[in-house]
């Protein structure tokens, strides 16, 4: 059978959305265990970044505080100053939707 | 006096008494006129009889690394030993199932106490020793697991296992009684693969470093604590026997030759000359740490056997991709020529490697850091590779390579994580100190990914690295003072090999009916291209050797490697023979693969959730995607575990050709 182009487009979202899901538990079970987020650091941050880019505030708020001491302590500075603007504003976004609601 | 084969140092009297226990015929000797120290002689038979070694136990005034330098140089001028083993118990660090009541063998020890004082603070200098080299091959080679039942105490109670395990690993040695997960963090952030902390180890290395009749040390402990608050001395004993019990059913298994007995005695040195004192002894400069880095030959081998080995790179390394191929074919005189340029104190600072995708860039610098740690040209090896896919992303991608964060690499490889929070004056001073204290190997690896300008940044960077050098991979051609080599694809008869070691590995055994003009026909439609050689063998598991070479005949090399859209149409066109081949749970696994970082890829379980692929199919789609050379497989730096992983032009591939999400 051959797999269709819109059966792969479909795959690929599926699977991102879990990618990101692994990696953001990933990250919260490990939040004090440097050397394992250091490994994985490459994932994190590609998942991190899937997190921003569809909006979606809350999985953006939770890699941060997972992760966010992590960049701070352990000299990932660059990532610690972009990324933190950025959660801010996503958790500012959630309370206001809570606000709101 | 007749030398001895092992010299036994304990720190604690109950960690002597679980060895001395185990010995035949203990006697105790002492010299009061000359040294304060008891000393428990002993032998140890052989399982086959016969033959023994002769041993000497001692246990030490106090904890420390000072008390056991000074027991040290002691025990090795009155009794001239062989080896030195440090036997006892240690505070573990949670790794994998890492409990209570385990041994640990340490391949080296982290002597984590140096610093240098600034005005900013300590800056940690750890030093590192190895262990010796031989006693940690026979090490591996000790399969017996009998010892476990020869652990004499009783387990305490709340053992989350029935019986202890043994571990190899680093071990970091310093003069604090840990018991502070903080700390215990920090230690472990530097050194990821620790599995104890101990208090004697770094005493025993500065003492027996260059003396020329002691073939080296290790330590074996046991673990007593978890280093962590809640630390009690409930499996002390146990831990100690646990460690003793071990030690003694390796000695019992013969792991080396014993001094010949009948030998004329060897002339022991006069105490004088051996009584460093301690600041020497810390003083010394451990020149050679350049060969821990090669990578650990007999690892995989270990954990083939049912082990538990806990990596051996330290974390300056854990940056270092893991190797991709087995051999490095057809690139000698390349590799010796850049390894030449490396050596040469007046020669370049900066060496580039330049080529076109998949033409082996990456590779070749894994391997000239093998070759140049083997002849231990540098201390270090940094390496910071620019992130190859940025296209994919709306917002910009966050790690670009620029030559300032070329410097926070530097800085936090090297254990300054302080550095990328500097302005970038102080910045340059800090990296330009870090840099000037050792010969470290700076390797940037796809430049032409980099936010600056390659050349730029190379040209930035030469101030800075004297006595060290800097190697670097780029799609496109060096320009300015770089030692430049440019790599095209592999010559007919190295493609020829390449692709019989492929299909060997594989176990395709259709290459073997292929006539000569037919392998020449493979070598010049794929230009060389290792990777191209590498997808069209996989090809060759599923499909005739004439459609392969037909479809083969539908894709030219590129004309010119420097041009990207000449040679990407030209992976596209073997992917694409690849990927039609594939199941569809291939297809999908390989699809979820692509949202992986290339070249670092993901765990099993992250595969698994990624993908949602059942285990057995998973199993299937793993084994079938490798023997396409979709994926690669390799051991995770520092966890205990495999890792799968596509080539970045595989990735772009998939995205833009397959998913066509690509921008
Ligand atoms: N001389 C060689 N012998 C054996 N295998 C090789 C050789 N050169 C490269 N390879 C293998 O071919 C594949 C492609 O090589 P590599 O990843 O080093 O290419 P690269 O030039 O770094 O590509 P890119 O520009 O995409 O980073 C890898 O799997 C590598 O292990
Ligand atoms: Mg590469």
């Amino acid at each position: 059978m051959h797999v269709a182009r819109k059966q792969i487009q479909q795959i690929y979202l599926d699977s991102r959305h879990r990618y990101v899901g692994y990696y953001l538990r990933y990250s919260e079970e490990s939040t004090h265990l440097a050397y394992m987020l250091e490994q994985e650091l490459a994932n994190l941050q590609q998942a991190f970044h899937w997190a921003i880019e569809d909006n979606k505030h809350e999985l953006v708020a939770r890699f941060w505080e997972a992760i966010g001491d992590f960049f701070w302590e352990h000299g990932y500075w660059q990532n610690y100053l972009e990324w933190g603007e950025t959660a801010l504003n996503a958790i500012r976004q959630l309370g206001r939707r809570e606000t709101e609601a | 006096m007749q030398p001895v084969d092992f010299a036994i140092i304990t720190a604690l009297a109950k960690e002597a008494q679980a060895v001395v226990s185990r010995l035949e015929q203990p006697t105790t000797r002492r010299f009061e006129a000359e040294d304060i120290r008891t000393y428990h002689y002993g032998t140890i038979s052989f399982q086959a009889p016969g033959q023994f070694y002769r041993v000497v136990v001692i246990t030490l005034p106090n904890m420390g690394t000072v008390s056991a330098a000074n027991a040290v140089t002691d025990t090795i001028a009155r009794w001239s030993p062989r080896f030195v083993l440090m036997v006892g118990i240690a505070g573990g660090i949670p790794q994998g199932d890492l409990d209570l009541g385990d041994v640990v063998i340490a391949d080296q020890v982290v002597g984590y106490d140096y610093g240098k004082v600034t005005e900013s603070g300590i800056q940690p200098r750890p030093r590192v020793y190895p262990a010796s080299a031989l006693l940690l091959d026979r090490i591996h080679n000790f399969w017996d697991n009998a010892w476990e039942q020869q652990v004499n105490v009783a387990r305490p109670v709340n053992a989350r296992r029935p019986i202890s395990k043994r571990w190899v690993g680093p071990i970091a040695s310093g003069n604090k009684v840990i018991a502070s997960t903080e700390f215990r963090n920090q230690l472990l952030a530097q050194w990821p693969k620790l599995l104890a902390v101990e208090m004697e180890a770094e005493g025993v290395f500065g003492a027996i470093f260059d003396r020329p009749h002691i073939r080296g040390a290790l330590v074996i402990r046991g673990i007593c604590d978890m280093a962590d608050e809640r630390k009690s001395d409930e499996w002390q004993e146990y831990a100690a026997n646990a460690a003793a019990a071990f030690v003694v059913a390796f000695l019992k298994s013969s792991p080396v030759e014993p001094i010949d007995a009948s030998a004329e005695e060897r002339q022991t040195e006069p105490s004088q000359k051996y009584h460093i004192t301690i600041n020497e002894a810390h003083g010394v400069v451990i020149g050679d740490q350049a060969h821990i880095v090669q990578r650990f030959t007999s690892e995989p081998v270990a954990r083939e056997r049912g082990f538990e080995v806990a990596s051996s790179s330290p974390a300056q390394f854990m940056e270092i991709p893991g190797k991709t191929y087995r051999t490095l074919i057809g690139r000698e005189p390349i590799i010796g020529d850049i390894i030449a340029a490396l050596r040469d104190p007046g020669g370049k600072w900066l060496v580039g490697i330049d080529g076109m995708g998949g033409i082996g860039k990456t590779a070749m610098a894994n391997e000239v850091i093998d070759r140049s740690q083997a002849e231990h040209l540098f201390d270090m090896v940094v390496w910071e590779s620019a992130p190859k896919l940025e296209r994919l992303h709306d917002t910009q991608a966050i790690g670009g390579l620029t030559f300032d964060t070329v410097l926070d690499g530097i800085g936090r490889q090297l254990g300054a994580l302080d550095v990328p929070k500097l302005k970038s004056q102080d910045k340059e001073a800090r990296v330009r100190t870090l840099l000037h204290n050792q010969r470290v190997l700076v390797v940037l690896d796809n430049l032409e990914t980099a936010h600056e300008s390659q050349n730029e940044i190379a040209r930035r960077l030469q101030p800075f690295l004297n006595p060290g050098k800097a190697l670097m991979t780029s799609r496109h051609r060096f320009k300015g003072d770089v030692y430049a080599v440019h790599l095209s694809g592999l010559d007919e008869t190295s493609a020829i090999r390449f692709i019989y070691q492929e299909a060997e590995e594989k176990n395709i055994s259709r290459i073997k009916v292929a006539e000569q003009s037919e392998f020449q026909q493979i070598a010049q439609s794929t230009g060389g291209s290792p990777l191209a050689l590498k997808l069209v063998v996989g090809q060759l598991g599923h499909l005739s050797l004439d459609t392969v070479l037909n479809q083969l005949s539908k894709i030219r090399p590129p004309d010119s490697d420097t041009n990207e859209d000449d040679y990407l149409l030209f992976y596209k066109g073997i992917f694409f023979s690849s990927w039609q081949i594939l199941s569809d749970a291939g297809k999908q696994l390989l699809i979820s693969m692509a949202h992986f970082a290339p070249g670092v890829g993901g765990t099993s379980e992250a595969i698994q959730a990624t993908s949602d692929l059942a285990n057995d199919v998973l199993t299937r789609s793993i084994d079938e995607l490798w023997r396409l050379s979709f994926l690669e497989i390799g051991e995770s730096p520092s966890l205990n575990k495999l890792r799968y992983y596509l080539h970045a032009l595989t990735q772009n591939f998939i995205l833009s050709d397959v998913v066509q999400i690509l921008k």
